[in-house]
C-alpha cells in the first residue's frame, strides 16, 4: 500500500483554511452574543475551535488515504465521513493525466488523475505524489492500460 | 448531400418568431398610440427581417453539405466561417429521427447522430426530408455492418415488430403514471395546512376541513391528469422493432420520435414500478446505452424500451436481450429496517418539536404530528422490503425504492469501477454499500447500488464481482 507524501498535509491544511475562516466569522456572532465577549475574542475562540477540528479532519484524511497498483486493478482507500474502497480495472482506463496546480507546485508535489468511461469514477485522483513518482506511475498505468486495450470499453 | 429546402423556410420563420417575441416584450408597450407611421414602420421592419432571414437561411442551406461514406459522416458547413466535421462510423451509436407537428406537416425531420461520451449530440442535421432521413438511418446501419465483417448476414433482414403498446396498456400507463411522491407531499403539506387553519378558525372547523379536503382532492387529480396527458402524448402509438442488432422505437402523438438502441452497447437494464403498477402487476423497462439520447438525455434518463406491460412479459423480454439466469434477489439485513425506522423517527421528533414550537406562536394542531411515528414504521418497512441485491453468473442485480422501485440488471463486463463505501452512520451498524459504476449518459443517472448490506458481505461481494468481471472479459 502506498500513501501520499506527508507534504500533502500542508496543501490540505491550506485548503481547509478558507472554510475554517468563513465558519469562524459566522460562529463569532452567536459566541459574543452569549458570552458578551468582544468581537475579536469571539472570533479567535471560534477560529481556534474550528481549526482544531480542521486539523483533526485533515490528519484523519491523510491516515485514511492509501492506494496500490495491484496485478489487474488500481485499488484506492480514502474518506473520513464516508469511507470508500474502490477498484479501477486497468482494462477500463481511458487515459491518465498528471496535474500540478499552484498549491502542488508550491509544495513540490503532483497528482495523477485516472479517467474511465464510468459516470462517477470519471476522475479518480491520486494526490500528494512527488513529481518523479507521479511520472512513473503515469507511465506504468499507461502501459498496463495499453496492454489490455483491445477490448471495447463501452 | 443537401438538407431539405423546406428547412430554409422553417428556420427563417423560427428566427422571425424569436425576433417578434423580443419585440412584443420589449417595445409593444410604447406603441400605445396607434398611428399609421408606427404600423408602417412595424410592417416594414417585419418584411425586412423576414427577407433578411430568408436570405441568410438560404446561404446557410447553400453552404451545408453532408456526406455519408465508408469512413464516417462528414459535415461541411458555414457561411462566413467554414467548418468541417468528421465522425468515424464506429463511434456513431444512434441515429435518432425527431419530428414535431410542424415538421410532419412539412414532411421534414431532424436527425441527430449520437456518439458515446461527450455531453451532447455530436451532430444534428436540421432538416432533411423524411425519406432522406430513413435513407440515412439505413445507410449508416449498413455501413456499420460492413465494418464488422465477422458478423455475416445471418441475422434476418428487415424489421420485426417486438412490442406494440395496446390501447389498454396506454390507458394503464396514463392511469398509473401518477407521481406518488408528489401526491404524498401534497397530502403532507395540505394536512399540515389543514391542521393550521383548523386551529386558527375554530368556529368554522367543519367547513374548513371540508374545504381543505376538497383542495387536496383537486390537487391530486390535477397532478394526476397532468402526468397522464404527458404520458399519453409521449407514448401514443409506441412501437418497438428489432432491426439486425438494434432495437428501434417510434412513439408520440404530436412529437413523433424515433430512435435506436444498439443491442451491442447495452450497459444496464432497469425495470421500474411505482406502487400502483406493482398492485396491478405491470412494469416499465428502460435500457441504458452508452450513447447520448437526443431529447431524453439528462432530465428523463434512459429511454423506455417498454413503457408498460405485464411484469412477466417484461422479464421475458429482458431475457431475450440479455442472457442471464433468474432474477434472484436477496434482501438486505433486518437491522437496516430498524435503522431506517430510527432515522424516520428522529426526523418525526424534530418535526414534532417544530410543531410544538410553532403552536406557541401561531397556533398549530401539533398532536396530529404524533401520527408520524406509526408512519415511520410503515415507511421503514416498505423501504426495507423493496431493497435487494443479487449476484448472478453473468449479471449483477440490485433493487431499490418504494415510490419508484428500480430493479437493475448489469452485465459484469460493463463494469467500469467498483466502489465499496461506508458512511459514518453505516459504520455504527456494520453496514456498507457496493456501487457498480458503468459507462453512462450523465452524472444524474442512478447507479446500480447494493445499499446497506453487511460490511463483510460487501467486501466479499466486491472481490467476487471483480473476479466475475475479469472472467466475463475472457468470454467476450
Amino acid at each position: 500500500m502506498r500513501k501520499p507524501e506527508k507534504k500533502v498535509l500542508g496543501i490540505w491544511l491550506l485548503q481547509a483554511f478558507i472554510p475554517t475562516f468563513i465558519l469562524s466569522l459566522g460562529l463569532s456572532w452567536p459566541i459574543q452574543e452569549y458570552t458578551r465577549a468582544g468581537y475579536f475574542t469571539g472570533f479567535s475562540g471560534a477560529f481556534v475551535l474550528i481549526s482544531a477540528l480542521a486539523v483533526g479532519y485533515t490528519v484523519y484524511r491523510y491516515r485514511a488515504w492509501r492506494f496500490e497498483m495491484k496485478e489487474d486493478h488500481l485499488y484506492l482507500e480514502h474518506g473520513v465521513f464516508r469511507k470508500v474502497y474502490s477498484m479501477v480495472p486497468y482494462v477500463r482506463i481511458q487515459h491518465v493525466d498528471t496535474q500540478r496546480d499552484v498549491l502542488d507546485r508550491l509544495f513540490g508535489l503532483s497528482k495523477i488523475v485516472v479517467y474511465t468511461a464510468g459516470s462517477r469514477g470519471a476522475d479518480v485522483t491520486l494526490p500528494g505524489l512527488l513529481p518523479g513518482d507521479a511520472d512513473d506511475i503515469q507511465r506504468k498505468l499507461r502501459d498496463v492500460a495499453i496492454e489490455s486495450e483491445d477490448r471495447d470499453a463501452v | 448531400m443537401k438538407l431539405a429546402k423546406e428547412s430554409i423556410l422553417y428556420k427563417a420563420v423560427q428566427n422571425v418568431i424569436a425576433l417578434l417575441a423580443i419585440f412584443v416584450f420589449s417595445g409593444a408597450s410604447s406603441l400605445q398610440t396607434l398611428n399609421i407611421t408606427a404600423i408602417l414602420a412595424v410592417g416594414f421592419l417585419f418584411i425586412t427581417t423576414i427577407s433578411l432571414s430568408l436570405g441568410w437561411q438560404y446561404l446557410v442551406w447553400k453552404n451545408y453539405f453532408y456526406f455519408i461514406e465508408k469512413e464516417g459522416v462528414k459535415i461541411k458547413h458555414g457561411v462566413v466561417r467554414k467548418n468541417q466535421r468528421e465522425i468515424p462510423l464506429r463511434r456513431i451509436q444512434n441515429v435518432d429521427v425527431t419530428r414535431n407537428i410542424v415538421h410532419r406537416i412539412l414532411g421534414i425531420a431532424e436527425i441527430n447522430l449520437e456518439t458515446a461520451g461527450g455531453g451532447s449530440t455530436e451532430a444534428s442535421l436540421k432538416f432533411v426530408n423524411l425519406e432522406e432521413a430513413r435513407n440515412i438511418q439505413q445507410k449508416v446501419r449498413e455501413l456499420k455492418k460492413e465494418e464488422k465483417p465477422e458478423k455475416t448476414d445471418e441475422a434476418e433482414e428487415g424489421r420485426t415488430l417486438l412490442f406494440e403498446l395496446q390501447t389498454k396498456e396506454l390507458g394503464l400507463l396514463c392511469l398509473t403514471s401518477v407521481n406518488g411522491k408528489a401526491i404524498a407531499g401534497l397530502f403532507a403539506v395540505l394536512g399540515l395546512g389543514g391542521g393550521f387553519i383548523g386551529s386558527q378558525v375554530e368556529g368554522l372547523g367543519l367547513e374548513t376541513a371540508a374545504a381543505s379536503l376538497f383542495l387536496l382532492f383537486a390537487a391530486v387529480i390535477f397532478t394526476w391528469i397532468g402526468s397522464a396527458v404527458t404520458q399519453f402524448l409521449q407514448y401514443f402509438d409506441f412501437k418497438l422493432y428489432r432491426i439486425d442488432d438494434s432495437l428501434e422505437y417510434e412513439r408520440g402523438l404530436l412529437n413523433r420520435s424515433e430512435g435506436s438502441i444498439p443491442l451491442g452497447k447495452i450497459q444496464k437494464l432497469t425495470i421500474e414500478e411505482n406502487p400502483l403498477k406493482r398492485a396491478i402487476g405491470y412494469s416499465t423497462l428502460k435500457i441504458e446505452t452508452a450513447g447520448y439520447s437526443a431529447e431524453q438525455s439528462v432530465e428523463q434518463g434512459p429511454e423506455s424500451a417498454i413503457p408498460i406491460a405485464r411484469r412477466e412479459r417484461v422479464i421475458e423480454f429482458t431475457h431475450m436481450i440479455e442472457e442471464f439466469e433468474d432474477l434472484n434477489l436477496q434482501s438486505i439485513p433486518k437491522r437496516a429496517r430498524r435503522i431506517y425506522f430510527g432515522r424516520y423517527a428522529i426526523a418525526s421528533t424534530l418535526l414534532l418539536g417544530l410543531g410544538i414550537g410553532a403552536d406557541q406562536f401561531i397556533g398549530f394542531n401539533y398532536p396530529a404530528l404524533v401520527l408520524l411515528y406509526p408512519l415511520s414504521a410503515v415507511a421503514a418497512h416498505l423501504k426495507w422490503v423493496n431493497a435487494g441485491y443479487g449476484r448472478g453468473d453473468s449479471h449483477f442485480f440490485t433493487m431499490k425504492g418504494f415510490w419508484n422501485r428500480q430493479t437493475m440488471i448489469v452485465p459484469y463486463y460493463r463494469i467500469q469501477n467498483l466502489i465499496e463505501s461506508q458512511t459514518v452512520l453505516q459504520r455504527r451498524w456494520n453496514l456498507s454499500s457496493l456501487t457498480l459504476d458503468i459507462a453512462g449518459t450523465s452524472a444524474f443517472q442512478k447507479d446500480a447500488v447494493a445499499e446497506d448490506i453487511d460490511t463483510e458481505e460487501a467486501s466479499r461481494l466486491r472481490e467476487e464481482t471483480f473476479n466475475a468481471f475479469k472472467k466475463s472479459l475472457l468470454n467476450l
